[in-house]
């Protein structure tokens, strides 16, 4: 389950639009250098975003237990993620230098696109199972995992959210995480949708961690809505979320 | 026993006998109950602690479980529930820890350990380390089968701990089961005995109290009357006896009242003495419960008690009793009679040394042992006495006394009325023949009227017969001097002469008889009708006598020409002449030589006596003071009750027409008031009678008293 779900272009904009200006004030009370950082942290999340998109809107292909091979490979996925990202940001991210920090990290996040979706092609292409839990949040969990392990230290990637939230235990927010949520992001005060960014010690290193909030569309509250602890499609309850309630954060770590 | 306690207390003690054992059982019970209770509770803790180990390996499971879902899937949702099923664990093991704090301490060290090496095993497949998570997850195992084996083993033995308790709990219960169904049954048979003879000393009594009023509804008063015991049922048994008394005696009572009403009601309707008190005798012996009863009347002249009637007595002692007048002063029943009220004797054994003991003796031969007397007063008259005699000795009841006494009082007036009755009936008897010879008197003064009248007819007819009658005689005497003159005139008669001459001398010497004895029977006959000139004479007595007895003689035979009778006269020749009113004499004498003549001559007439022969003797003394004149015929003579009335006026015993019943009445007035003398009569029914006429030489007062006795 995607927190974000499979906003339409125009909210998506508007987020995006939202993150562009979050990142300026949030640069703004930051260190300079970090604006290249945050860039590079927008367009991982972006990118994250853009492939979570197309599994949510492939949801149908994937779960026709009548159709076998869906040819919904990691290349398939990536061009369609890669599709919204230009139109989403103008840029392609395979122009970008792979010397540069960001051509490395948009590339391994595009190398992990496609292994995870590759990984999964026989849960994709099962006949006989309808719905396979290959879903939005599920693929956007792994991408993140696959992309720490494919940027090899340079950088992390995490769909995190409230602890109260957070399903999968690996998406579970670590406690600097934890507490620009409940600080930051839940506070009423919190301009929506404005991400917070910051230089902080992680694991023993210098890094620049971005937090960037997902709220709940329409479409999340299938799954994370009402009524409370009902269970959803997946077997899991239903958290009891509200519309535009905080749902996700896309947690970006970039080591120096 | 029972009978002795009241009903209530009865029932008290029935259910008390109930309560106790109620009471007793279900303390019993109660005790059980909560000693069983004890072990429910203990069992039923251990139960809960069953139930907490089975929840507590139950939770370790889930915790188990989510561990390896939290492993696998790496949901936090696993996560939680595993968190929460270890809580729970935990929790269970708490509410375990009293139970045996060393083996839930071991327990927990094996669950923590699990938890600590499974938690660990997570984050290494969290962190896709995933052999060392595998291993980790062994280890986690096997504190997970121990610790799985350990609850097992507590579920075990508390299992086995709670069937124990249970199965001590159910002995228990079957126990006191047991002995609750024999305490019940004990008491159910106790209690039924109890219920059994307590109803029965009810219902029986009930039932014989019920008979016994059913036998009093029924007019039954001998009925017997259950014992009266102690309980209500014996309250209620006295109080029938004491109704059916009560109904005895108002019974008794009725009776007597019936009697004495009956009594009343004869004595009341019937003078027939003898009815009356022989029912007061028999109803005074019923209501005395006495064998014998006796009614004396008292004798006033005699001054004594006869016997008169009785009831129920013995013949010998009625015989006896009639043959033993009591005088007045002896006895019970002369003591009532002096005292007014009834008198008792209680022992005849003992009295009859005191008084009467001839009649005593005869009463208690007879078994006779006691009496009461009572008197039968009228007022202060004495009229008799009851006496009631039975076989028991003792004293009467008061009861009786009384009744003896009322019906005493109902035989006074019985015999009152009687005595009263006969008075009434001899003066209705009196009257009866007042009136009788009243009318008689009537016919007589009427027949004396006719008499009279034809007296002074005959007075009449005598003086004018006498005239001519002279002139018979007179003429007669001369015609027959003449006649001897005519002889003597005569020389020598022829014999036809001398025979004419001597039938001619013969005849005029009849005539001249006969006209002297017509002109004697005529001057008898005025000298009767002339009536008393009130004049006395000398007179010769046998001439007046001897003219009398001619005069009745004559005038029978007037009347009668079969009448004849032997006529003897016994004149004393020395009887000087005596002062007399001739007339009036005569009319005495004329009367008593009538009254022989009819008498003789009656006697005659009814022939009893072939051989009889009428006869009247005159007879005449000179007594010296007194002349006497005694005239005795051998007619049917006067009885005593006739001797009686003989000299009353208008009292006759002829035929109406025959005799006025004054002849006597005037014979006794003329000599006793007018001339002082006596006459007296002497007569023996079938043989005599005989009139004696005294006449004093000088007149003297009456002496009426002396003229109206009778001589024999």
């Amino acid at each position: 389950m995607n927190p974000v779900g499979a906003p339409s272009s125009q909210v998506r904009r508007a987020i995006l639009a939202l993150f562009v200006a979050g990142l300026l004030v949030c640069g703004a009370a930051t260190a300079a250098p970090a604006e290249d950082d945050m860039a590079i942290a927008q367009n991982l999340a972006e990118m994250l975003r853009d492939a979570r998109t197309v599994i949510s809107d492939q949801q149908d292909l994937i779960n026709d237990p009548q159709l076998g091979d869906k040819h919904l490979t990691g290349e398939a996925v990536l061009e369609q993620t890669l599709a919204r990202y230009v139109k989403n940001t103008a840029t392609d991210p395979k122009k970008i230098d792979p010397a540069l920090r960001q051509g490395r990290l948009l590339r391994a996040m595009m190398a992990a696109i496609v292994e995870v979706v590759d990984d999964n092609q026989s849960t994709i292409n099962e006949k006989g199972t309808a719905f396979k839990g290959f879903i939005p949040a599920v693929f956007a969990r792994l991408i993140a995992e696959s992309f720490v392990h494919l940027a090899k230290g340079e950088a992390e990637i995490k769909v995190t959210a409230p602890l109260e939230l957070v399903r999968n235990r690996k998406a579970r927010p670590d406690p600097w995480e934890t507490e620009i949520i409940e600080k930051r992001l839940l506070d009423p005060a919190w301009p929506a949708g404005q991400p917070y960014s910051a230089t902080v010690e992680t694991k023993g290193r210098q890094a620049f961690r971005v937090m960037v909030p997902e709220y709940y569309a329409e479409s999340c509250l299938a799954c994370h809505g009402s009524p409370k602890g009902r269970m959803d499609i997946t077997g899991y309850p239903k958290e009891g979320g509200k519309l535009n309630d905080l749902g996700a954060v896309i947690s970006i770590t970039l080591y120096h | 026993m029972i009978a002795r306690l009241t009903i209530r207390t009865r029932l008290i003690l029935l259910t008390c006998a109930g309560l106790f054992v109620l009471i007793a059982t279900n303390a019993y019970l109660t005790k059980k109950l909560a000693e069983n209770s004890a072990g429910m509770v203990t069992a039923a803790d251990l139960l809960k602690s069953i139930e907490e180990a089975n929840s507590a390996q139950i939770a370790f499971g889930e915790l188990r479980y989510w561990m390896t879902d939290l492993a696998v899937s790496q949901l936090t949702m696993a996560e939680r529930n595993a968190a929460a099923a270890r809580a729970r664990v935990e929790q269970h093991l708490d509410q375990l820890q009293p139970w045996n704090p060393q083996r839930i301490a071991a327990v927990r060290n094996e669950l923590a350990q699990y938890a600590d090496l499974a938690g660990k095993a997570v984050e290494e497949y969290t962190e896709d380390r995933r052999v060392i998570g595998n291993s980790l997850l062994a280890q986690a195992r096997q504190h997970s089968l121990v610790a799985d084996q350990l609850i097992a083993s507590i579920v075990q033995e508390l299992t086995g701990a709670a069937i124990a308790a249970r199965q001590r709990v159910v002995a228990e219960a079957e126990r006191a089961t047991r002995l609750s169904q024999i305490v019940v049954a004990a008491a159910v048979v106790l209690g039924s005995l109890l219920t059994f003879l307590i109803l029965r000393s009810i219902v029986l009594p009930l039932r014989r109290l019920t008979a016994a009023m059913d036998g009093l509804n029924a007019g039954n008063v001998t009925v017997a009357i259950p014992e009266a015991g102690r309980d209500e049922i014996g309250a209620m048994a006295q109080t029938l006896a004491m109704f059916r008394d009560t109904l005895k005696e108002l019974r008794e009572t009725l009776a007597q009242l019936e009697a004495l009403r009956a009594v009343g009601r004869a004595v009341g309707s019937t003078l027939d003495l003898e009815r009356v008190l022989s029912l007061v005798a028999a109803r005074a012996v019923e209501f005395a419960h006495a064998q014998a009863g006796m009614i004396y009347e008292f004798d006033e002249a005699a001054r004594e008690f006869r016997f008169h009637t009785s009831h129920g007595a013995e013949s010998a002692l009625i015989e006896q009793l009639r043959a033993s007048p009591i005088r007045f002063g002896e006895g019970a029943m002369s003591a009532a009679a002096v005292a007014g009220s009834p008198a008792q004797i209680r022992d005849l054994v003992g009295y009859r040394k005191l008084a009467l003991p001839k009649l005593a003796d005869a009463l208690a031969r007879l078994g006779y042992r006691s009496l009461i007397a009572a008197p039968l007063l009228y007022e202060q008259d004495i009229l008799g006495g009851l006496v009631v005699a039975r076989h028991e000795a003792g004293e009467f009841s008061r009861e009786v006394v009384s009744l003896i006494e009322s019906f005493a009082t109902q035989s006074a007036l019985a015999v009152r009325n009687a005595k009263l009755f006969d008075e009434q009936r001899r003066r209705e008897h009196d009257l009866r023949v007042a009136h009788e010879q009243l009318k008689q008197a009537q016919a007589n003064l009427v027949q004396a009227e006719k008499m009279a009248s034809l007296g002074q007819l005959t007075a009449g007819i005598a003086h004018e017969i006498k005239n001519p009658l002279n002139f018979v005689n007179n003429f007669a005497e001369l015609s027959r001097e003449l006649l001897q003159e005519l002889c003597d005139t005569i020389p020598a008669p022829g014999a036809d002469q001398d025979e004419l001459i001597a039938t001619l001398t013969a005849n005029l010497a009849k005539i001249v008889e006969h006209g002297r004895r017509a002109d004697g029977i005529v001057t008898s006959m005025l000298l009767h009708s002339r009536g008393g000139s009130g004049e006395r004479r000398t007179t010769d007595l046998n001439a007046l006598v001897d003219e009398a007895l001619n005069l009745a003689f004559h005038g029978a035979r007037a009347r009668d020409k079969s009448f004849n009778i032997s006529l003897e006269r016994d004149f004393d020749s020395k009887l000087r002449p005596i002062e007399l009113v001739p007339q009036d004499i005569t009319r005495v004498l004329l009367n008593l030589f009538g009254n022989g003549f009819y008498a003789a001559n009656k006697r005659r007439q009814e022939g009893t006596d072939p051989g009889f022969r009428p006869s009247l003797r005159v007879t005449t003394r000179d007594l010296g003071d007194h002349v006497e004149i005694r005239a005795r015929d051998n007619g049917v003579g006067i009885s005593p009750e006739v001797q009686s009335k003989l000299f009353t006026p208008f009292f006759t015993t002829k035929p109406t027409g025959e005799g006025t019943g004054l002849g006597l009445s005037i014979s006794y007035d003329i000599v006793t008031q007018q001339h002082g003398g006596t006459i007296t009569v002497d007569s023996r029914p079938g043989e005599f009678t005989e009139f004696t006429v005294r006449l004093p030489r000088k007149l003297q007062a009456a002496e009426p008293a002396a003229a109206t006795g009778a001589s024999a």
